[in-house]
């Protein structure tokens, strides 16, 4: 594995099982982060986005489980684990959880644990990790919140989920994610519950962040505006699988994927006329239990060809790691 | 960064102001450490020894030297209800307790763990659940023995289910929060997160609970202690004081001596349920 990337993952299936039924969450995905940049996944709701970030730290629920793949990380000490062969709830990966990996989710009014005081459970997470005294670790979670913004940090050590409000509750899920100083932070939706200034002000934190620690970062979305704005990788997913990756660039100017030129088209731009309509994607998202031949999106695709009914696209790679599961493309660009 | 001070608003200071102005409670809490001070203080509220009798002065009425006056072998009434109150208390506290930590700890793993584990216990609990708890009680204290420290082990053995299911249910509840999934996500090992960080989201209701059941206990004591089959009859309990009502004639002619326990034991378990009813209008308002 390439020396500066973090992670990688190959062919990673992850199936529920909901009473006798299987569903297909995360099917054949594979991606390599670089260290130091930030990676988008993208899609619709229950494309499997979610699911495939908890997969990386065995995160899932009961009756989820990795069936294929293999998911490989590179520690701080530069060693190369194989972390989907971690026991789940197990002392290697609780070690690599928070410490090296750790995630921010997408509502910080409900990560909080209400009964104890923001700046103990920051440094449950230091005292958990490391070998330092309770005074060691209040001063560098001190140092942190005033890093991250937060006013009178000394004080505010001590107060309650309660008396924060949702910014500054995702300021101490990020102070959380980052008091290890990880490798890769997942963020998972950080800011669908905040409106937009602190959006923004979240966002420009993480990627001051970054900029600070080196750290590698998972941004999980289904907003393409804050793709644009902090990624230098995408990852488009539909049903499970990556249909689509590439730079930021190539992605957004030079989409090739039918569903991602539809997602990009059912944007709402400020100044759309009052008058036009805001495209969409015709049909719904098929079940995934069910099992289907040929092409996922065949059934929404305004470019269906006779081949896509019957045979799955494999992944094409274009240009520049540019890669694409589409039958458009097979054989050589287009 | 503005250098206003602002100030603290502690939930348990809004608690407490929401208490105070619960009359019912307070008068409840009022009647409990009424109760409280003369056990634990009964030496400084009486010269006589509730153990020490006198058959020459039997059934006495209340007068200046026997406040209570005295019993059927002539110990002092007043004397023998406060000590009394020190172990009726004891009982239904220490059982209290010990029926919540059973409950507390069982519950947290049925509810965190699941699947099997849960199955399990749930069963358990369904079996002790299925009998009536005194029942349940006749018989085990018919293999251990009479004793008030065999009555509250058998009081937390068999009472615990209350607690358990109380605090089963909030942990099913709470499990599925993102808290707890930031906290595995941070690499917190599952029993800091069951007991550091579920647990106390649970305390209102034990709490709650934990009162009122120190009013069932203390009621089952002298039910027991009633029928002889509670405390041993040397030792002073509300219970064994009410014993003595099983005879017609004291029944019949002398009043104050049961009449006396009886009240004590109203007065207490109607003090613990209202300061209970209180606390439960401030932890469980769904309630």
């Amino acid at each position: 594995m390439n020396k500066d990337i973090v992670l990688k993952l190959e062919n990673l299936q992850t199936k529920f099982k909901v009473g006798k039924r299987i569903v297909h969450a995360v099917n054949d995905v594979s991606f390599e982060l670089k260290s130091g940049t930030t990676l988008g996944v993208v899609g619709e709701s229950g494309c499997g986005k979610s699911v495939t970030a908890h997969s990386v730290i065995q995160l899932l629920p009961k009756n989820g489980m990795i069936t294929k793949g293999s998911v490989t990380y590179r520690s701080k000490a530069g060693e190369l684990m194989e972390l989907s062969s971690y026991k789940r709830n197990g002392k290697d990966i609780r070690q690599i959880r928070g410490q090296e990996i750790a995630m921010i989710f997408q509502d910080p009014m409900a990560s909080l644990d209400p009964v104890y005081k923001i700046g103990s459970q920051i440094a449950e997470n230091l005292l958990e990790h490391e070998k330092i005294s309770k005074k060691e670790a209040r001063a560098r979670v001190v140092k942190l919140l005033d890093e991250l913004g937060i006013p009178e940090p000394d004080k505010r050590y001590d107060d309650y989920p309660h008396q924060f409000s949702g910014g500054m509750k995702q300021r101490v899920m990020i102070a959380t994610a980052m008091i290890c100083n990880p490798n890769i932070l997942i963020a998972d939706e950080p800011t669908t519950a905040l409106d937009v200034t602190i959006q923004a002000q979240i966002l420009q934190l993480m990627n001051e962040v970054q900029k600070e620690h080196g750290t590698s970062i998972i941004m999980i979305t289904h907003n393409m505006g804050i793709i644009a704005e902090t990624c230098d990788e995408v990852a488009v997913m539909y049903m499970g699988k990556i249909v689509e990756f590439g730079l930021i660039e190539q992605v957004f100017n030079d989409s090739k994927h039918p569903y991602t030129k539809a997602l990009l088209k059912s944007v709402p731009v400020l100044g759309l006329g009052k008058g036009t309509k805001l495209e969409s994607i015709r049909g719904t998202t098929p079940d995934a239990s069910d099992a289907y031949e040929g092409c996922v999106f065949e059934p929404r695709c305004d470019s269906a060809m006779a081949i896509c009914k019957s045979v799955e696209p494999g992944e094409t790679c274009l240009a520049d790691a540019h890669c694409v599961r589409c039958h458009l493309y097979e054989g050589g660009s287009k | 960064m503005s250098k206003k001070k602002y100030k603290k608003s502690s939930l348990a200071r809004r608690n407490m102001h929401k208490f105070l102005a619960n009359r019912l409670a307070m008068l409840g809490l009022v009647l409990l450490i009424v109760v409280i001070v003369l056990s634990v203080a009964a030496p400084v509220f009486t010269k006589h020894d509730p153990a020490f009798n006198d058959a020459t002065i039997r059934y006495q009425a209340p007068s200046s030297e026997h406040i209570l006056g005295t019993d059927s072998i002539g110990r002092d009434l007043w004397a023998r209800l406060i000590y009394g109150g020190r172990f009726s208390l004891i009982i239904g506290i220490a059982s209290a307790i010990g029926t919540s930590l059973i409950g507390v700890i069982l519950g947290c793993v049925s509810g965190y763990y699941g699947g099997k584990v849960d199955a399990v216990i749930v069963y358990i609990s369904e079996i002790f659940y299925s009998f009536p708890q005194l029942l349940l009680v006749l018989i085990l204290v018919g293999f251990a023995g009479r004793g008030w420290v065999n009555l509250i082990l058998i009081f937390s053995l068999t009472g615990w289910i209350f607690g358990f299911r109380i605090v089963r249910s909030k942990i099913l509840s709470l499990r599925e929060e993102t808290f707890v999934d930031a906290c595995r996500a941070n690499g917190i090992g599952g029993l800091s997160i069951m007991f550091r960080h579920m647990l106390p989201n649970t305390l209102g209701p034990v709490i709650v609970n934990l009162t009122l059941s120190t009013a069932g206990f203390v009621l089952n004591e002298a039910a027991l202690s009633f029928i002889g089959l509670g405390v041993e009859a040397h030792i002073p309990t509300w219970g064994n004081m009410i014993n003595a009502a099983k005879s017609f004639v004291v029944l019949q002619n002398y009043p104050v001596v049961w009449i006396a326990p009886g009240i004590a034991i109203s007065l207490f378990v109607l003090g613990i349920n209202f300061f209970g009813d209180g606390l439960r209008d401030v932890y469980d308002p769904g309630q």
